[in-house]
């Protein structure tokens, strides 16, 4: 049986009295696209926070292949392979839209970016840089300021920004939020592309995408884990039915 | 013993000038999220006010009253004209155009006074001394500003944690928004806010006047203070504010008093006088450095 | 606490059109060519007193260059870099007191000296963001002026002068033509590794803190050990300059400790423009214009300064460099 590159054990972490992440065990192993769906307000983005580092959680630990990473910082834990896109959109406005993924392979290059070369002359990261926009759609538009970009654009530029950085495990906090049915598509593609380099782990509310990408699903409620499997079984689930969606079928 | 115990309350009254001064910058960040430079100029507003006032009406409470009036309409003034315009800039905006402010200020006064210090007699009523429990004799006008300071910061405190408006200001800290969609002006709330910090500013300063000599620059020695102050008790939490006031001004007062005596007994004299003034002056500033260290969002943040 | 996180919003307006972006490029330097130009003739066109302002706004110019690069590549505004610019001056008093007369060593002990206490001041400053950091980097300078003036044998609260201009390689630097030379040389060498800098790897880091510190860590950027690296080099021209400044004045008071410098360097460097590489000397030689003309009328001249720094803030978004840039033709540089 395969490792998991990623394990959650036991992760608990609370605002005052609101437990906004129970006791959840999660997993995600190579190769894999585990969802994580579940209403809004339900902990998910801050549990993708806990894994990415930028929340401490208060119990449990964070296991990368492994090896425990619970309270490491955020940029070793970049350096180790771990990779995150934001639900609200984070990009630099003022860099095109090259320079921004370039600031991505950069970082890769080297963990201590050097004062005394010209960024700009540096090929590699430039050549690495203008085939993660490729693959992403955007290479006609890498000389446009992120500011400049449409919202669809920039949600692109944000997956291409994370791809860049090669990782192992990439957390997706719902990269289709608020874009068109169009745009959606093309982000489809993306994550499509995207599974074949690394592991993924994708909140999203858009079902079909869960249901079209995902290998394993996890519902998560009021911080807690209620449902776990494959979509099929994660959508035969009636307490998932009757926990997530109320009485009332959606589906 | 004695020393000791005269010491502490010169202290807490220290501490709680302080706690005046900085409330109203806190209260102002919390509000507006404004970094308002200036604040110290409203102190210097209020000890420059209140000279005037002594020397006018010969009636110590009723300049007191007058320059703390006279400091917040400055500042209602100022909210009007120029700071509202800043809310929305970044922080830095915020710094120069009050440090310009500050410029004006201190520049206006040296004009007015002709640039020499001030100095008010205590008034003739609390010119003497009280004898405190345990036959210690303490400067009654020392007395009566701690009573005036702790009345103030408890006022304060009731009305924002009890009344309505107090609601609305805490509301508005929060959650501008919601505030504008009940029906509120949040502008006219700001203006308040920002008066009302600019009175206890103006009120600390004309407290203060008869214990220090009255000059230009003096505001911002208080305000770096508040500054330690305000980082040490946690951004915008009144109850850290006030705590930390009080923690700033024992340990500066005592450092200043004590520690010339505790190196006595390591040092020769010669070395003490020419040290301790430098050491004593750092001791607040090294209490902010260790909660830098140890909680570097402030000991009561939110 | 998200209200913290408020970043500089800085106006870059860069044409994206290639043709454009390089006509621009050509002219964008035509501002700072003429200035370094008139600066470079200044000792055979003007009087002596208004060379010796032209020399004195160089030395505050670069240190407003650096306050400003802090907040261009990194986002920090320091309001303690009066402490620097001061431990540099002091550095070059004390080290005429045991002795030392050769510029060349002196300067870099001055550099050394203001690279260290911003290593131990910013790594705890840099423990905070936004405001906090502004209330604390103002909270030690003010501690080093306090400490600094109340030693008796750096001549306590009044300072002490300068035995004479130091030495360089045994060629002194006492006529004022020659010093401004060697001044207006330092002043270029550091527009050269701020520039470098500027486009490295790095500078291109630390620009993105300022525009989104959370994205740059998501990138894997240990971004409070860039903008520490960033603090120090700032501090460390700001002490070169202070050094300069006791050399200048040849006098070293607490007077260029007191937080009212930090405020008019950072006054400089955003009336300058700090999206500009020269913004601060643009601002430093304004301001210092400013005041020797507004002196001619009165001595309360910051009264005057004062709703001038209020309007510019106010109405100027972009400041002069840039401004008088767009009037030469160019683009940004
Ligand atoms: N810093 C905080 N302090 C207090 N409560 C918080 C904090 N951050 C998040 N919360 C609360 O934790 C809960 C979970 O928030 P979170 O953003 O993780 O939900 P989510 O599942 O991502 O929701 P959405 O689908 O809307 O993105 C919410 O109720 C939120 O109000
Ligand atoms: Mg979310």
């Amino acid at each position: 049986m395969t490792e998991p590159v990623l394990q959650l054990r036991a992760l608990t972490k609370s605002y005052g009295g609101l437990i906004v992440t129970d006791n959840v065990d999660l997993n995600v192993l190579p190769n894999e696209v585990h969802a994580l769906i579940g209403p809004n307000g339900a902990g998910k983005s801050t549990l993708i926070a806990q894994i990415f580092g930028e929340i401490t959680p208060d119990k449990g630990a964070v296991l990368w292949c492994g090896e425990e990473i619970t309270r490491i910082p955020v940029h070793q834990r970049v350096r180790k392979g771990l990779a995150r896109s934001f639900q609200v959109t984070s990009v630099l406005p003022e860099f095109t839209a090259l320079d921004n993924v370039r600031l991505a392979t950069l970082a890769s290059a080297s963990s201590n970016p050097s004062a005394f070369e010209v960024a700009a002359a540096n090929l590699t990261a430039t050549e690495r840089a203008q085939t993660c926009l490729e693959r992403v759609g955007l290479a006609t538009r890498s000389n446009a300021r992120a500011e400049a970009l449409s919202y669809g654009e920039r949600r692109h530029l944000e997956l291409a920004m994370a791809l860049a950085l090669e990782p192992r495990l990439m957390l997706l906090d719902e990269p289709m939020a608020g874009v068109g049915s169009d745009e959606s598509h093309s982000l489809t593609a993306v994550l499509r592309d995207l599974r074949q380099s690394c592991a993924i782990l994708l909140v999203e509310h858009d079902m079909d995408v869960v249901f079209a990408l995902a290998d394993r699903v996890s519902v998560l409620v009021a911080g807690r884990i209620v449902a776990s499997g494959s979509p099929a079984e994660v959508h035969e689930d009636h307490e998932v039915k009757r926990a997530y969606f109320g009485e009332e079928d959606v589906w | 013993m004695a020393i000791l115990v005269e010491q502490v309350l010169n202290g807490i009254n220290y501490g709680l000038l302080l706690f005046l001064i900085a409330a109203g910058l806190s209260l102002v960040f919390g509000v507006m999220h404004l970094i308002n430079l200036a604040h110290g100029s409203l102190f210097m507003v209020g000890a420059f006010a209140a000279a005037a006032f002594a020397h006018i009406t010969k009636n110590f409470l009723l300049s007191v009253i007058c320059a703390t009036l006279l400091a917040a309409a400055v500042g209602w003034l100022v909210e009007r004209v120029i700071v509202r315009k800043l809310y929305a800039r970044s922080h830095l905006d915020q710094v120069l155009a009050t440090f310009g402010l500050i410029l004006f200020a201190n520049e206006l006064l040296r004009w007015i006074s002709g640039g020499v210090p001030q100095y008010v007699p205590s008034p003739g009523l609390f010119s003497g001394t009280v004898m405190l429990p345990g036959g210690i004799e303490y400067p009654a006008y020392r007395m009566m500003v701690t009573s005036i300071a702790a009345i103030a910061a408890l006022a304060m405190w009731m009305v924002i944690a009890k009344t309505r408006a107090g609601m609305l200001v805490r509301a508005s800290a929060s959650n501008p928004t919601m505030v504008r969609h009940i029906g509120f002006d949040v502008g006219l709330i700001s203006t308040l806010v920002f008066a009302v910090g600019a009175g206890l500013a103006g009120l600390a300063g004309a407290l203060t006047g008869p214990l220090v000599s009255i000059e230009v620059g003096m505001g911002e020695q208080v305000l770096i203070l508040s500054f330690v102050i305000v980082v040490i008790g946690g951004l915008g939490s009144i109850r850290g504010t006030f705590l930390a006031a009080m923690m700033v001004g024992l340990v500066d007062t005592l450092g200043r008093a004590l520690m010339p005596l505790a190196l006595s007994g390591i040092f020769s004299a010669r070395a003490v006088s020419s040290f301790a003034p430098a050491l004593s002056a750092t001791l607040v500033y090294i209490l902010m450095a260790v909660v830098l260290i140890m909680r570097p969002q402030g000991l009561f943040a939110r | 606490m998200r209200h913290l996180e408020k970043p500089v919003v800085l106006d870059l307006q860069r044409p994206t059109n290639v043709a454009a972006r390089i006509v621009g490029g050509v002219r964008s330097y035509a501002a700072n060519a003429l200035l370094v130009a008139l600066l470079a003739l200044a000792p055979f066109l003007f009087e002596s007193h208004i060379v010796g302002s032209l020399t004195r706004g160089m030395i505050y110019g670069m240190a407003a260059c650096a306050v400003g690069f802090i907040i261009r590549c990194g986002g920090m505004v320091s309001f303690g870099h009066a402490a620097y610019f001061g431990l540099g001056a002091y550095s070059v008093l004390i080290a005429q007191k045991i002795g030392l007369t050769e510029a060349l060593l002196i300067w870099p002990i001055a550099v050394l000296v203001s690279a260290a206490a911003s290593l131990a001041i910013g790594s705890l400053s840099l423990r905070t963001r936004g405001v906090s950091f502004i209330m604390i980097t103002l909270g030690f300078a003010q501690m080093v002026y306090f400490v600094i003036s109340s030693v008796q044998g750096l001549g306590g609260a009044d300072g002490l002068g300068l035995q004479a201009r130091n030495q360089i390689g045994g060629v002194s630097l006492e006529s004022p033509t020659r010093f401004h030379f060697v001044v207006l040389a330092l002043l270029l060498v550091v527009f050269c590794v701020l520039s470098r800098v500027g486009r490295s790897p790095l500078g291109m880091a630390l620009a993105g803190i300022r525009q989104n510190e959370r994205r740059l860590k998501a990138l894997g950027y240990n971004t409070t050990r860039l903008q520490l690296t960033a603090f120090v080099l700032s501090a460390a021209i700001t002490g070169l300059a202070g050094a300069l400044a006791a050399e200048f004045y040849l006098y070293v008071s607490p007077g260029l400790l007191h937080w009212i410098v930090s405020g008019e360097l950072l006054v400089m460097a955003t009336l300058g423009g700090v999206t500009a590489l020269m913004g601060g000397l643009f601002g430093a030689l304004v301001l210092l214009l400013a005041e020797v003309l507004i002196s001619e009328f009165t001595t309360y001249w910051r009264m005057a300064l004062g709703p001038v720094v209020i309007v510019a803030v106010l109405y100027l978004r972009q400041g002069l460099q840039p401004a008088l840039q767009k009037m030469l033709g160019g683009g940004r540089d």
